[in-house]
């Protein structure tokens, strides 16, 4: 149905009436309207077996049947699968874990084990189970158990609890290791709930993956044979990544039966305000502007930032515009992490009962938190994933009326490619969420966990085999020894406390302020960006708040700050040159080919250029002198034939631009897809051999330099020039990002060539191509025309 | 490259401080094992006991180990060494015997009489940590009932002689009516909880009066002293100095050298050091509850007693020159 028309059939419809409004008054603004009509439910009768009791509780709620995908949930899980269930905010997923859970406990005194990502969320469930329990007297008893948790209560947790609610990383650090105080819970374990589960990916994914062996192997030894009941946003693979987690195949429920109401959302890109240098108008202000009008038209509204600092300058902004206004007195209340509790149910109740118009948050109120029902989401900038836009927007909606969402992208080149691309809202997911449980170091990490949970057996597997080899070599460190056919642990200390399941492997940064004496932890860096981010000399930011480093203590592992006022930023100087090991596929095509395999990567950082803010004009340099950094790691890489360069480009140095501009373009489409942190996931260009590499350089030119340092003229070097674009896993060993988008390489390369296509830009601009400026100033092309080229020798194609 | 090489280089390049590799670990050749000749001569000939046959399948360290120690092949890879000691033992200040006449409300604790038997108990174990990793490898105790004293010691030499020490220590806690311990509460008991149930076993302990001297003592001293260990208690309050002791946080060590290089000496010197922890607390349990009767005498500090004994539901009578106190 056209929007138009709904809008005259419902004229009652306020959040409708401000999406046409908005739509024609500023249709250059708004780059699409996505429509999702509205959906009535799909129900299905309470299933048999469930007993009185819970009928009786679930109608004390007003529920006498069920959402099709509970059903379906319900059925799977009962006839003993491993379920994932995919479903939007708001459609009931929780039944579709209460219900067997509840079922199991009542009917054979079962215990379930439930992991949220985070305590607030754990704390909701347990309130929502409360609730049910309350209804019919169920008598089953649920409990948090989580770094809070009192130590006079945990006990009672142990013995008494039939729902256990916790994260993985009190699993992996609180219980696991103690699980023969756990022993009564984990004989009767029957059921595992995974919620968010799409929170569980990269290197934290990967961890998890590896307390779920660690959860089954301790659950087997008790007899247990725990059945998994997963939830997720929507993801494109949601059963392979379930899979990848549990360590089996799982059944995916994939079609929500909940009923909705409309929703329209509306891509909004800010307005050009000087073309020649293309810079937008900031999303900030064009997101305050669409906040006041749905507040002044009496529309509920949350609107979602993406740091606290924003929060804050959304709210006074916001604040600032209502207060002046007498008439409307509208109530508008900041909502983020590191507010007190207090303060946060205080708005939590306000939001319940109408007692605010709108609140500005972070990702503190995309997912659990009861607020009620909303009628407009505006996301200020894109929140890294689709599955996240889709959450947040969920936010908005109630029964019988149009819940609106506006996307109000930023500068940034990803959200600039999203607000021109509506397919990616309007399609099938192309998100994947990977995981790589057997990332050598993760492995490692978790083997010696479990060899402290209970020997090895010789030939026992851990995830897919026997682990003996790794064994092995931990027993040759001293922290296993071989008896007989078991492994047994004989290191002192207490392993899980050195794993932290958020990085890839231990040696993280403490940053310490030891500004007026005191000396207190502001931040922890991870190994692998410390070089890049805490030499000395470098501005380090929290919170949008500048850091000064005085001095970096490299093997203590610290870095010692001073609050500063500077107004400039720091940008270190980054030279990595990566050699190709050893390529495990290729594929040629054409003049093009794409490769994966195991690369040995060298970054050295020898210095830093010092930016100053808006007018990013180049104030000085520093030296850095810090140990090179090397490591072995997977990559994709794309070269094309020298023929072929020859053939199209006049000059290599023009060729070269080409490379820079589309690594820029296929990093920001592959990250996209492969939902990887845009860090996480490396990019380079160079030859392949390690001999020389390109960067763009602080006056915005591509350059290549010799492992030495000197510069290197692709004009004069002789037949050898094979640029390679790189895309790697940041992390040494790897992290399984890169590998699986070799099958995606066409999507991203096409994705790649559209971004930089239809990028309004006419030379190249830093959204699309990034910042590179053309290698000689009365080129004959410019460097976007150069990306193109490149972009189709490796496969782009028009659309036919 | 193999997966040595290639493990030591991705640790290597994510910063992770790798373990010291097998072949550099310092071996501290400064320890010389102490001799043994009071406890030597105080085992008849092997407790009289036939040698059983589980000698037969230890390997030669072992066996010069057990002789070493004085101890026999309970198991294969469990040591047992048993000395019958007189009422008469001296261990610093206080004999054994006078452990008997403490009271029956000594220490705010109602205890069974000494002829139904009291173990006063202690571990070594591979780390403070705890969790289901750590390994009690040596477990003993001084045995007090109708029969006598008797100090016993089983210690592992394998992690495969385990199942049959916590079958004796399931023995021991079936034979006697209190245990006592320092620390037991929190540290001992949890730990062979946790090893009882990894060996699909149970603990026995519902008939049992357990005193965990740590609680009283820190009472009593916790406001005078610095701190409220064991060896800080045997010297204030028995008189106990211990020449050549192994410090207890290097016991892990000893344990982890024998397994790995065989090297007998430190688990010796750990076993001495564990005779005299469990001497000390039947001779701190004497101590305590004359300080408790007593309180300025010992130096005690009176107000921390009478609270604590109120807690516990005694009236305490004061006025008099010595603290009497009844349920
Ligand atoms: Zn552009």
């Amino acid at each position: 149905m056209d929007p138009r028309e709904s809008a005259r059939l419902t004229p009652d419809d306020p959040a409708l009436a401000l999406a046409d409004a908005l739509v024609q008054r500023y249709p250059d603004r708004i780059t699409a309207r996505i429509v999702q009509p509205a959906r009535s439910a799909d129900f299905r009768p309470l299933p048999d077996w469930l007993d009185p009791a819970l009928r009786q509780a679930l109608g004390g709620r007003g529920i006498t049947q069920l959402y099709s995908h509970q059903a379906e949930a319900l059925a799977l899980s009962r006839a003993g699968h491993h379920v994932v269930v995919v479903t939007p905010t708001a459609s009931g997923k929780s039944l579709c874990y209460h219900l067997p859970v509840l079922a199991a406990v009542r009917a054979r005194g079962a215990k379930a084990l439930y992991l949220f990502p985070t305590k607030a969320l754990a704390q909701d469930q347990v309130a929502e189970l409360n609730e049910l329990n309350r209804e019919a007297a169920l008598g089953v008893r649920a409990f948090t158990f989580d770094g809070d948790t009192p130590g006079d209560a945990r006990q009672a947790v142990r013995l008494k609890g039939d729902v256990v609610v916790s994260n993985p990383d009190m699993l992996h650090q609180g219980i696991l290791p103690h699980h023969t105080k756990w022993a009564q819970f984990f004989e009767n374990l029957q059921f595992v709930v995974i919620d968010e589960m799409h929170s569980y990916r990269g290197i934290f994914g990967s961890h998890v993956a590896n307390v779920m062996r660690r959860l089954r192997r301790i659950a087997a030894f008790y007899g247990s044979h725990p059945q998994f009941i997963l939830c997720s946003a929507t993801l494109a693979n949601p059963a392979e990544l379930a899979e990848g987690l549990i360590g089996a195949p799982v059944m995916a429920v994939e079609r929500s039966g909940a009923p909705s109401g409309a929703r329209h959302l509306l891509l909004w890109n800010p307005p050009v305000v000087n073309p020649d240098l293309g810079i937008r108008a900031s999303n900030r202000s064009q997101t305050t502007r669409i906040a006041r009008r749905a507040i002044a038209a009496g529309l509920k509204t949350i609107v979602f930032a993406n740091s606290r600092l924003m929060v804050e300058v959304l709210t006074k902004y916001l604040k600032d515009a209502f207060e002046r206004d007498i008439q409307t007195r509208a109530k508008v209340s900041a909502y983020r992490g590191g507010y007190l509790p207090d303060e946060r149910r205080r708005t939590e109740r306000a939001l319940r009962a109408d007692g605010l118009d709108c609140v500005v948050t972070t990702s503190a109120l995309e997912l659990g938190v009861d607020i009620g029902s909303l009628d407009v989401c505006i996301l200020n900038g894109y929140p890294g994933s689709i599955a996240a836009t889709w959450q947040r927007l969920g936010r908005a909606g109630r029964r019988g009326r149009t819940a609106l969402g506006v996307l109000v992208a930023s500068s940034d080149a990803l959200d600039q490619y999203l607000v021109r691309n509506p397919a990616f809202f309007r399609d099938a997911p192309v998100e994947h969420a990977r995981i790589h449980p057997d990332q050598l170091l993760i492995l490692m990490e978790h083997l010696r966990c479990a060899a402290f949970e209970l020997p090895f057996r010789q030939g026992e597997a851990f995830g897919p085999g026997p682990v003996d080899e790794y064994l092995a070599y931990l027993a040759e460190s001293g922290v296993l020894h071989l008896e007989a056919d078991r492994w047994h642990w004989m290191a002192e200390g207490y392993p899980a406390n050195a794993v932290s399941l958020r990085s890839v492997a231990d040696g993280n940064f403490l940053v310490v302020d030891h500004s007026n004496d005191r000396k207190e932890v502001i931040a922890e860096v991870d190994y692998s960006a410390a070089a890049m981010t805490l030499y000395e000399g470098a501005i380090y930011l929290v919170q949008a708040r500048p850091y000064q480093v005085e001095r970096l203590d490299w093997t203590g592992r610290k870095a010692f700050v001073r609050a500063t006022r500077v107004d400039y930023y720091t940008d270190a100087i980054d030279y990595t040159r990566l050699r190709i090991l050893d390529a495990f596929d290729t594929r040629v095509d054409g003049g093009s080919t794409c490769a994966r395999g195991e690369v040995h990567l060298l970054r050295r950082v020898p210095g830093f250029k010092k930016i100053k803010y808006y007018s990013h004009e180049n104030v000085g340099y520093g030296n850095i002198s810090l140990p090179d950094h090397e490591m072995h790691t997977s990559s994709l890489w794309w070269q094309i034939d020298p023929r072929v360069l020859e053939q199209t480009f006049e000059r290599r140095a023009q060729a070269l631009d080409g490379f820079l501009g589309a690594a820029h373009a296929l990093h920001l489409v592959a990250a996209l897809r492969s939902m990887a942190e845009r860090q996480d996931l490396g990019r380079a260009v160079g030859d392949g051999n390690g001999e020389w590499f390109a960067t763009v350089g602080a006056d915005s030119r591509g350059s290549a330099r010799r492992a030495d340092g000197a510069r290197f003229d692709p004009d004069r070097s002789g037949d050898d020039f094979v640029p390679t674009v790189f895309l790697y896993d940041n992390f040494p060993g790897g992290a399984g990002m890169s590998e699986p988008l070799y099958g995606q390489a066409a999507e991203v390369v096409q994705g790649a060539w559209q971004l930089v296509l239809e990028c309004p830009c006419r030379q190249g601009c830093p959204a699309c191509i990034g910042p590179i400026l053309a290698a000689e100033e009365k080129q004959a092309a410019s460097p976007k025309q150069a990306v193109i080229r490149v972009l189709e020798l490796l496969g782009a194609r028009a659309w036919t | 490259m193999d997966l040595k090489q290639r493990l030591r280089a991705l640790e290597a390049a994510s910063g992770r401080r790798t373990l010291p590799d097998s072949g550099t670990t310092a071996v501290s050749a400064a320890h010389a094992a102490p001799h043994l000749p009071a406890v030597r001569a105080a085992i008849p000939a092997a407790s009289g006991r036939s040698q059983p046959a589980a000698d037969l399948l230890a390997t030669g360290a072992e066996r010069a180990l057990a002789q070493r120690l004085g101890a026999v092949h309970m198991a294969p890879g469990l040591l047992f060494r048993e000395v019958e000691l007189a009422a008469a033992h001296r261990h610093g200040g206080q004999v054994l015997g006078e452990v008997c006449s403490i009271g029956e409300q000594a220490l705010g604790v109602a205890l069974p009489p000494p002829a139904s038997g009291w173990l006063f108990l202690d571990t070594e174990t591979t780390g403070l940590a705890g969790g289901t990793g750590t390994l009690v490898f040596l477990f003993g105790a001084v045995q007090v009932d109708a029969s006598g004293f008797r100090l016993r010691q089983w210690l592992l030499t394998r992690f495969g002689g385990e199942a049959a020490m916590l079958d004796a220590i399931r023995q021991a806690f079936g034979e006697v009516a209190m245990i006592v311990s320092f620390n037991g509460k929190s540290f001992d008991l949890p730990l062979l909880r946790t090893r009882m149930r990894l060996h699909a076993r149970a603990l026995e302990e519902r008939h049992l009066v357990h005193l965990d001297l740590l609680h009283p003592a820190r009472s009593a001293f916790g406001a005078r002293w610095p701190d409220v260990r064991l060896q800080t208690a045997e010297q204030r309050l028995c008189d106990y100095r211990r020449d050549d002791d192994l410090p207890g946080s290097e016991a892990p060590l000893a344990f982890t050298r024998w397994l790995r290089h065989g090297e007998a000496d430190g688990l010796v010197r750990v076993m001495q050091h564990h005779r005299d922890d469990v001497l000390s607390l039947v001779s701190l349990s004497v101590a305590l509850a004359e300080a408790y009767r007593d309180p300025q005498r010992l130096g005690a500090d009176e107000g921390g007693i009478v609270r604590r004994l109120n807690r516990r539901g005694y009236r305490v009578r004061e006025g008099q020159r010595q603290l009497a106190f009844s349920p």
